[in-house]
C-alpha cells in the first residue's frame, strides 16, 4: 500500500500543498482531481520522486519510500503532465533509451517495444524522430515507457491528454487492467467522466488541501448528486462561473 | 529634432501595421534567437562574441597593410595599380567569408522550417505575404551585416588607396568597395539560402550540412586571418639585397576574381579582362540570387507538405552507426552505460547545437595546421614522415575532442532530462564509462579518417602506421574527456564561461604539446623500429590505463541530479485566465 502523511510543500514562501494524507491500495485506482493549482502536479510529483516534500512522508507498505529512492523508484512507472521527449529520437530510440536505463534484459526488450508500438498503433512511424509525432503519438510513447518495466505502482498524469477516441478507449480499458492485476494505480486528471468511469476513489484537491477523499459512488451518495461533475463542482464550489463566462464573452467582442 | 539612431529605435519600437510587417519582424528575430541558449543575454554576449571576432581583422587589416602601400607607392609608383587590387582582393574575400560564417552561423534561419508552416499554414494569410515577408528579412540581414562588415574596410581603403589622387578618386574608390564586396556577400549569401532551402526540401541530412558549411567557413576565416599578413608585404633592402614586395597570388578560378573584376570596372580601370570579370559578377550574383527567391518559394510549399505529410522514409539521418558500435564494445554488457553511450553519441549525430560547438574547435585545428604548413613553404618537404606532417591527425585530432568535451556541456532540450531523473540511477559508474565509450567511439572513426589524410603526402604503409598512434591517442583522449565530465551530458544547463579559455589557454596548449606534438615526435624517432614503437606504444597504453583507473575513482562522485527543486509552474493555467479579467469588463 502507498500511504501519503501529513505532505506538505513550500515553494519559497507558496504553499503547493498543506498537510494533505491519503493511501493508495494494490488492485484500485485513486483518482486526484482538482482545479489548476491546486497542487495535483505537485503531489504526483512528490510521489514519483522527481520532487522532495518539505514536510511529511510517502510511505510503500508502512515503510518511508524515499529511504531507498532507487529501490522506489524501479517499481514505479510514470506519465508525466506534459510530453517531454527527445524530439529528435525515434520512438524505438526513447523506449530502448528507458528499457536500458531500467536494466531490461536486452534479450526481450526490442521483441517487447515492437508490440507495445503494434498495440499503440505507432509502428509504422518507428523510424520518425519524436518532433514528427503530434501530441497523442507522444502520450503513446510515454505510456509505453511508463509500463515497460511492468511496474508495481503506477502514477498516470493527464494520460489521455491528445489521445483520440478509440485509443483512449482502449487505455482505458488497460488502466482499469492493471488495477485488476494487483497494481496501485494513481490516475490524476481534469476530465472528470474518464475519472467517474476508470477510479474506484477520488481525492479532491484545493488550494492544496483535500477538500473530498472518497469512492465516487459514496461521494454522489452522500452529497445526493447525479454524477462526479456535479460533486466536483459542489465541492470545489466554482464561484461566479456565469460571470467569468460572461467576462469572457464582453473580452472577445471588445 | 531626434537623432537618426533614436529615430530608428522609435521606428523598431513602433507597432507593426500590417502582416506583412508583424511577419517579418518575426522572421528578422529568428536570427537572433537560439534554442541552446538559455538566455537573451547569453545569446546577446555570443553575437558580441562573434561580431568583435569578425571586425578585428578588418579593423586592423588596413592599418598593418597601410605602411606598406605607402612605402611602396613611393618607392614604386608602377606597383600602385597591383597593390590596389591585391587589397581589394583581400577585402572581397573578406566579405565573402565574413559573411558566410554569420550565415551559416544563422543556419536554421536561411529558409522556412516544418514548424513556420504549422504555424503560419492555418493563419487567413496569402503565402505570398509570408514569403514575402521572409525574402525581406533576409534582405534585411544582409544588408545590415553586409555593411558593417565592409563599411569598416571601405573607409580605410579608400583613404589609402586614393591618398596620392583627387577626392573624387577616394569616392570612387569607396563606391567601388562597396559594391564589389557587396555584392560578393550577396553571391555568398544567396548560395547559402539556396543550399538551406534544397538540403531543408529534400533531405533530412541539413544538421550535417550545416555543421559541414560551419567547420569550411570558420576554418576559411581563420587562415584569411593568418594569410592576411602574407597578402602584401614589404621587405625593406639593405646594402646587399634590394627592397622587394611580395603579393600572394590568386589563383584564376578564384570567384574573387569576377568580384575584383566588378570593382576595377566601377573604379575606371582599363582593360577587357575587368569588364568580363565585372559581367560575370553580376550575372553569377543575379542568377544566385533568382535562384535564392526560387528555392524560398518551392520550401515554403514543400515545408507546408512535410508539415501536413510526414515523409515516409525509413532511415533517420545521423544514426552514428559505427561510434555506437565501438561504443557498444567499449561498455559491455552494461545495459545503463549503453543506453547513455547510444544518447550522446545519437544527440552527437542529431543536434545542430553540439554539432556547430566541434566544428568550431575543428576549424581552429585546420587553422593551426594551415599555419604550419605555411612556415615549411616548400611543398616537395612534405613527402616524408616529419613532425610538421605526423602531427596533422593529431593536432585534428585534438581539436575536436576539445569541441567533443566542449559539447557535452551545452543542453539539448533539457525539458526532457527528467527521463534519467526518472528512469536511471541515481549513483552508477555507468555514467562514466558511457561517456568515456562514447568519446572513445566518436573520436576513433575521425582519427582513421585525420590519419588516412596525410597518406597521398607520405604513403600509405607509413600511414596506416601512423594511424595506430593517432588512435591511440584518440583512446587517451577520450579517457581524459570523460574524466573532466561528472554529470550526464547535455541534461544540466550550461553555465556561462565554464571553458575558461582566458586563464586556462596554457592548458590547452600544453594540451597541445602532449597529445599532438610529442606523440608526432616519438611516432618519427620510432620510426619502423619495433622496439621503439613498443616503447612508444607501451607509454601510451600506460596513459590510458592511468587515466582509466583516475576515471573509475572519479566515476564514484558521479551522479544524477535526483530531484528537480524549482517552482513547478510549467502547465499553464488556462483555467484560470478569470482571474486576470478587469475589472471593466467584469462590470
Amino acid at each position: 500500500m502507498l500511504a501519503v502523511r501529513r505532505l506538505t510543500k513550500h515553494y519559497g514562501a507558496l504553499v503547493a500543498i498543506h498537510d494533505i494524507s491519503f493511501e493508495a491500495r494494490p488492485g484500485e485506482v485513486l483518482g486526484l482531481l482538482g482545479p489548476n493549482g491546486s497542487g495535483k502536479s505537485t503531489t504526483v510529483k512528490i510521489l514519483t520522486g522527481l520532487l522532495r516534500q518539505t514536510t511529511g512522508a510517502v510511505q510503500l507498505d508502512g515503510a518511508d519510500a524515499f529511504a531507498d529512492l532507487e529501490g522506489y523508484k524501479r517499481i514505479i512507472g510514470y506519465v508525466p503532465e506534459e510530453p517531454h521527449l527527445y524530439s529528435y529520437l525515434t520512438g524505438p530510440e526513447y523506449l530502448h533509451l528507458v528499457g536500458r536505463l531500467r536494466s531490461l534484459p536486452e534479450r526481450t526488450l526490442g521483441d517487447k517495444i515492437d508490440r507495445f508500438l503494434q498495440l499503440l498503433g505507432i509502428y509504422d512511424d518507428r523510424h520518425q524522430t519524436l518532433s514528427s509525432y503530434s501530441k497523442g503519438m507522444r502520450q503513446k510513447i510515454l505510456i509505453a515507457a511508463s509500463v515497460l518495466h511492468d511496474p508495481r505502482i503506477v502514477i498516470l498524469d493527464e494520460p489521455f491528454s491528445g489521445l483520440d477516441v478509440s485509443a483512449a478507449r482502449v487505455l482505458k480499458g488497460f488502466v482499469r487492467a492493471l488495477a485488476q492485476d494487483g497494481k496501485i494505480v494513481i490516475f490524476s486528471s481534469h476530465v472528470l467522466e474518464v475519472v467517474e468511469q476508470v477510479c474506484s476513489r477520488v481525492v479532491i484537491l484545493k488550494d492544496g488541501r483535500i477538500v473530498g477523499h472518497d469512492s465516487v459512488e459514496h461521494l454522489r451518495a452522500t452529497l445526493r448528486l447525479p454524477s462526479l461533475d456535479a460533486v466536483f463542482a459542489s465541492i470545489v464550489a466554482e464561484e461566479r462561473v456565469e460571470e467569468r463566462t460572461d467576462g469572457l464573452v464582453a473580452a472577445m467582442k471588445a | 529634432m531626434l537623432d537618426p539612431l533614436a529615430r530608428l529605435r522609435q521606428l523598431a519600437a513602433r507597432p507593426p501595421r500590417s502582416p506583412f510587417e508583424t511577419l517579418c519582424r518575426a522572421f528578422f528575430a529568428q536570427f537572433f534567437g537560439s534554442e541552446s541558449v538559455t538566455s537573451d543575454e547569453q545569446m546577446q554576449r555570443a553575437m558580441v562574441g562573434v561580431v568583435a571576432f569578425l571586425i578585428t581583422p578588418a579593423l586592423l587589416s588596413p592599418i598593418q597593410m597601410a605602411s606598406s602601400f605607402e612605402f611602396a607607392a613611393i618607392r614604386f609608383p608602377a606597383l600602385l595599380e597591383p597593390m590596389t587590387r591585391q587589397m581589394a582582393t583581400v577585402y572581397i574575400t573578406y566579405s565573402m567569408v565574413g559573411v558566410g560564417v554569420i550565415a551559416a552561423v544563422m543556419w536554421d534561419a536561411l529558409s522556412f522550417d516544418r514548424r513556420d508552416a504549422m504555424v503560419l499554414g492555418p493563419l487567413p494569410l496569402p503565402p505570398s505575404t509570408v514569403i514575402a515577408a521572409k525574402i525581406a528579412a533576409l534582405a534585411a540581414f544582409l544588408l545590415i551585416v553586409a555593411c558593417a562588415v565592409n563599411v569598416i574596410t571601405a573607409v580605410p581603403f579608400s583613404m589609402v588607396a586614393g591618398n596620392h589622387k583627387a577626392l573624387s578618386a577616394v569616392v570612387r574608390h569607396f563606391v567601388a568597395h562597396m559594391v564589389a564586396t557587396t555584392t560578393a556577400a550577396l553571391f555568398v549569401f544567396c548560395l547559402l539560402v539556396t543550399l538551406r532551402a534544397v538540403v531543408g526540401g529534400v533531405s533530412g541530412r541539413h544538421v550535417a550540412v550545416a555543421s559541414i558549411l560551419r567547420f569550411l567557413l570558420f576554418s576559411a576565416l581563420l587562415c584569411f586571418i593568418i594569410l592576411l599578413p602574407t597578402a602584401l608585404h614589404v621587405e625593406p633592402g639593405g646594402r646587399r639585397r634590394p627592397t622587394a614586395v611580395y603579393m600572394q597570388t590568386i589563383p584564376a578560378w578564384s570567384p574573387t576574381n569576377w568580384f575584383l573584376g566588378l570593382h576595377e570596372w566601377i573604379r575606371g580601370s582599363p582593360g577587357a579582362e575587368w569588364d568580363g570579370g565585372a559581367r560575370r559578377a553580376i550575372a553569377v550574383t543575379l542568377a544566385i540570387t533568382a535562384s535564392a527567391v526560387l528555392t524560398t518559394v518551392a520550401g515554403y510549399r514543400r515545408q507546408l507538405q512535410i508539415a501536413l505529410t510526414p515523409s515516409a522514409t525509413d532511415t533517420v539521418h545521423g544514426a552514428a552507426r559505427l561510434p555506437r558500435l565501438i561504443a557498444r564494445l567499449a561498455v559491455g554488457g552494461n545495459h545503463q552505460a549503453r543506453a547513455v553511450s547510444d544518447f550522446i553519441l545519437t544527440t552527437l549525430a542529431r543536434s545542430s547545437a553540439q554539432q556547430a560547438t566541434i566544428a568550431v574547435n575543428a576549424a581552429l585545428g585546420l587553422t593551426l595546421v594551415v599555419a604550419s604548413l605555411l612556415r615549411i613553404g616548400d611543398v616537395t618537404q612534405l613527402a616524408r614522415p616529419r613532425t610538421a606532417v605526423l602531427w596533422i591527425p593529431l593536432v585534428l585530432v585534438y581539436f575536436v575532442a576539445i569541441g567533443l568535451r566542449a559539447a557535452l556541456f551545452v543542453p539539448s532540450e533539457l525539458s526532457a532530462a527528467w527521463a534519467f531523473r526518472f528512469n536511471g540511477p541515481i549513483r552508477t559508474p555507468a555514467y562514466w564509462a558511457a561517456t568515456r565509450a562514447a568519446a572513445i567511439g566518436f573520436l576513433l572513426p575521425l582519427s582513421v579518417v585525420a590519419a588516412a589524410l596525410i597518406a597521398p603526402a607520405i604513403g600509405l604503409r607509413d600511414a596506416a602506421r601512423h594511424a595506430a598512434v593517432v588512435m591511440s591517442i584518440a583512446v587517451v583522449l577520450g579517457e581524459a574527456i570523460a574524466l573532466t565530465v561528472t554529470f550526464v551530458p547535455f541534461t544540466r544547463p550550461y553555465e556561462p564561461g565554464h571553458a575558461k579559455l582566458r586563464t586556462r589557454w596554457p592548458l590547452y596548449l600544453l594540451g597541445l604539446f602532449v597529445f599532438a606534438v610529442w606523440p608526432a615526435r616519438a611516432a618519427l624517432y620510432a620510426g619502423g623500429d619495433p622496439g621503439r614503437v613498443m616503447r612508444a606504444a607501451g607509454w601510451i597504453r600506460a596513459a590510458a590505463l592511468v587515466l582509466e583507473a583516475a576515471g573509475r575513482i572519479r566515476a564514484r562522485s558521479w551522479q544524477m541530479d535526483p530531484v528537480e527543486e524549482f517552482r513547478d509552474d510549467s502547465a499553464i493555467a488556462v483555467l484560470d485566465i478569470g482571474i486576470v479579467l478587469p475589472d471593466e469588463v467584469r462590470a
